[in-house]
């Protein structure tokens, strides 16, 4: 070997630092798209599902962008590095619009298995169009980063010492793109991720300042200008432990989130979030724990509780109606899970002899899914 | 500096510094930053930072930067307000408020620095209220947030989409440069801001009111100059004996349009680009004057300017509504222009050989 000349083949250390190169992207285009969603989630206080979502949906990003630079810089030539990174581009395209939605879906798929093959967060087409418009400016950049890609490696080979490893001028080479990386996941986000990130953000702090303003809401409404006012229904059920969950997402023309707050005192209730505006809040248990029984127990639902009603189809009806003798009385009813809007309730016989479970699903109105019986305990 | 200026601003029984010891204390440094970024870069850096008048660009452009990275501290957001970008507001009224008119309403949490200047307690609106009783000061700084987005993401974008189409067209021509340009040309025959005002109106509907729609439509319609640009400057490169030569030997397209037109074609479209990012912010704030950019209330210059619409015969009174917010555009827009002023003339060859 010649005195001067890299000790290791120059192929593979185009291959590495191919790799590396798109391991990096990835990553830069992770942490645009997720870091600060994941940070403002935290001091919303929303539910663990979010972040394991984000975290696969990261990882992902930075295999993708690993596969992209490895095979572009196998191929070598600039036309087909373009296309490789075009597809690469798409998918994390995909990745990124997906995640809010179909991601924390798959989570909470995992994470309960009951909930397997609910569509518990719906992608819409409003959606869809949030991550087209940021698979453009994907597109573009990473476009652009698969053309030069051949290139960039051929400076960054050059900059390596005889044993690959690279010096000042290639980090800095290798190194450069990221911070419009991370400038074109930081556009997704604002994109794809904040229309789901204002709505516990408004109900956390409606919750925050119910609990700790001393005086009244509708006066203090008035003079910030944000609707306060929306959780003084509920303002005498709310503990200082919380965690909140996306219920229900309909970002088309009438642009609603619904909002869970579960509270370590039992407490439950739904906020209605309205074009980045919170609208209202109401205690979320009375079709479930209170509906639900008197329905079981009469086969009707309460008169004189119009918030106890919940929907639901004749069948479904009848089904309920001729197992009401089994419970030979009013029944125990108990939340067992909730997935976005989907709740899971156990109604059991005051003996304990006989059980069945009831899923239902919207917000409002709540809609009765489907029965089944369980083994009682 | 010269070793002859050296030399004479010795003082007296004091050693001669020669030119070795000047080579021996400039070199390393600047061999070091030329290096990492190469020397026609290194040129156009130690040319922005060396010239009076990018110096003075600079200045204001990193004026802006700060004023949007510190803007939290600058203006601070209401602490329950989800959306900072969101300008507050002290109550409803249509009339404005001067300039130092006290906060009564919706008072924001008052700076650290506002009691430290001023020994009062009590924030008050600096530069007064719109009509409908909006910030200005807020608006004006949350706006350069706004500015520099919309700025680099419309001037970074429309780069981008100029130089492939242009290089593309220009460099196989034929139908190729045919149907690319006969494109450019419909974009181009639209008047630019009409045009992107009915993009944008399209696109609201879409997108909702946000800082998207006229972004979009900026994109949409403002690539077309650069693609002209890289198409004229290649069509004469590409003619230049090292291309031809690269073709002889067998260089591949790719290569010969990445590694050897491009980097030759690509100063022109840097003057150009840090001219129109001053445009794409005018372009933005125009279209949001015009009631097709961002929700009302939102931290956009023009925006402002557009709440003083209803005074605008008594600016006399209410000068403050339209002075401030204009002036930052303008500022903002000669900051950038200085900038490509400088790169041109530090990237044109004929002045550097008059310098030379």
């Amino acid at each position: 070997m010649v005195a001067g000349e890299p000790n290791i083949p120059l192929r593979r250390l185009g291959l590495r630092l191919g790799l590396w190169n798109g391991l990096l992207l990835g990553l830069a285009l992770a942490l645009g798209a997720w870091a600060s969603d994941a940070i403002f989630l935290a001091i919303s206080r929303v539910q663990w599902v979010v972040y394991p979502a984000l975290f696969l949906g990261s990882l992902i990003l930075l295999l993708l962008g690993g596969l992209g630079g490895w095979l572009a810089a196998v191929v070598g030539r600039a036309w087909a590095s373009l296309l490789i990174w075009l597809v690469i581009g798409s998918l994390m395209t995909w990745v990124i619009g997906h995640t809010p939605y179909e991601g924390r879906s798959l989570m909470v798929w995992l994470a309960d298995r009951r909930s397997w093959g609910l569509t518990i967060y719906p992608f819409n087409e409003t959606a869809a169009t949030a991550a087209a418009l940021a698979g453009f400016f994907i597109l573009l950049l990473l476009g652009c980063m698969g053309l030069l890609q051949p290139y960039r490696l051929e400076g960054l080979v050059a900059e390596a010492d005889e044993q690959g490893h690279l010096q000042g001028r290639g980090w800095f080479l290798l190194l450069l793109p990221l911070p419009l990386a991370v400038a074109v996941g930081l556009v997704a986000d604002h994109m794809v991720n904040r229309p789901l990130r204002v709505a516990p953000q408004l109900v956390h702090e409606a919750i925050h300042t119910g609990r700790t303003y001393p005086g009244d809401l509708f006066e203090l409404s008035q003079r910030t200008g944000l609707n306060y006012n929306a959780i003084s229904a509920v303002r005498d059920q709310m503990s200082r432990r919380y965690s909140l969950s996306i219920g229900l997402v309909d970002l088309g023309v009438v642009d609603t989130i619904w909002v869970t707050a579960d509270f370590d005192n039992g407490a439950w209730i739904n906020c209605r979030v309205v074009a980045e505006q919170l609208a209202f809040c109401y205690d979320a248990r009375p079709p479930y724990l209170q509906g639900f029984p008197a329905f079981i127990t009469s086969g009707q639902m309460p008169a004189d509780c119009p918030e106890c009603a919940f929907a639901a189809d004749e069948e479904q009806r009848e089904w309920l109606r001729a197992r009401s003798g089994m419970f030979r009385g009013p029944p125990r009813v108990g939340r067992l899970a909730q997935w976005g809007s989907y709740v899971l309730l156990q109604a059991e016989s005051s003996a304990g002899d006989y059980a069945i479970q009831c899923l239902f699903s919207g917000v409002n109105p709540v809609h009765l899914e489907r029965c089944w019986e369980v083994k009682a305990r | 500096m010269t070793t002859e200026t050296l030399v004479r601003r010795q003082a007296p029984g004091q050693r001669t510094i020669t030119r070795d010891d000047v080579v021996a204390w400039t070199l390393p440094e600047l061999t070091g930053l030329r290096k990492l970024l190469g020397p026609e870069w290194y040129r156009l850096l130690h040319g922005l930072f060396t010239n009076p008048l990018s110096v003075a660009g600079l200045t204001i452009v990193t004026f802006f930067i700060l004023m949007a990275a510190l803007a939290p501290v600058l203006a601070p957001p209401l602490k329950v307000a989800a959306d900072p970008y969101l300008i507050p507001r002290d109550g409803f009224g249509p009339k404005p408020q001067p300039p130092g008119s006290v906060w009564v309403k919706d008072v924001p949490e008052v700076p650290f620095w506002y009691p430290i200047i001023t020994g009062k307690d009590h924030w008050v609106h600096l530069m007064g209220t719109t009509s409908g009783q909006f910030d200005i000061w807020y608006g004006v700084v949350w706006g350069a947030r706004t500015a520099l987005f919309a700025g680099i993401v419309v001037t970074f974008t429309t780069v981008i989409i100029g130089l492939i189409v242009g290089s593309i067209s220009a460099f196989y021509g034929g139908w190729l440069d045919d149907v690319l340009m006969r494109i450019t040309e419909i974009f181009m025959a639209f008047p630019f801001l009409l045009a992107a005002l009915m993009m944008a109106s399209i696109l609201v509907p879409k997108f909702g009111r946000s800082i998207w729609p006229p972004t979009i439509a900026l994109i949409v319609f403002g690539w077309t100059r650069y693609a002209r640009v890289v198409r004229g400057d290649i069509l004469s490169a590409k003619e230049r004996d090292y291309i031809l030569a690269g073709r002889v030997i067998g260089v591949k397209d790719s290569r010969l349009i990445i590694r050897h037109i491009l980097p030759n074609v690509i100063y022109p479209i840097l003057v150009l680009a840090s001219f129109r990012l001053g445009d794409a912010v005018l372009s933005f704030a125009a279209l949001s004057f015009l009631g097709v950019g961002t929700d009302i209330g939102y931290a956009d210059w023009g925006q402002i300017i557009s709440f003083a619409r209803d005074w605008i015969l008594s600016l006399d009174t209410h000068w403050y509504i339209i002075v401030f917010p204009g002036a930052a555009l303008i500022i903002f827009g000669l900051g950038w222009n200085l900038i490509g002023d400088a790169m041109r003339d530090i990237l044109d060859p004929r002045l550097r050989t008059v310098r030379g």
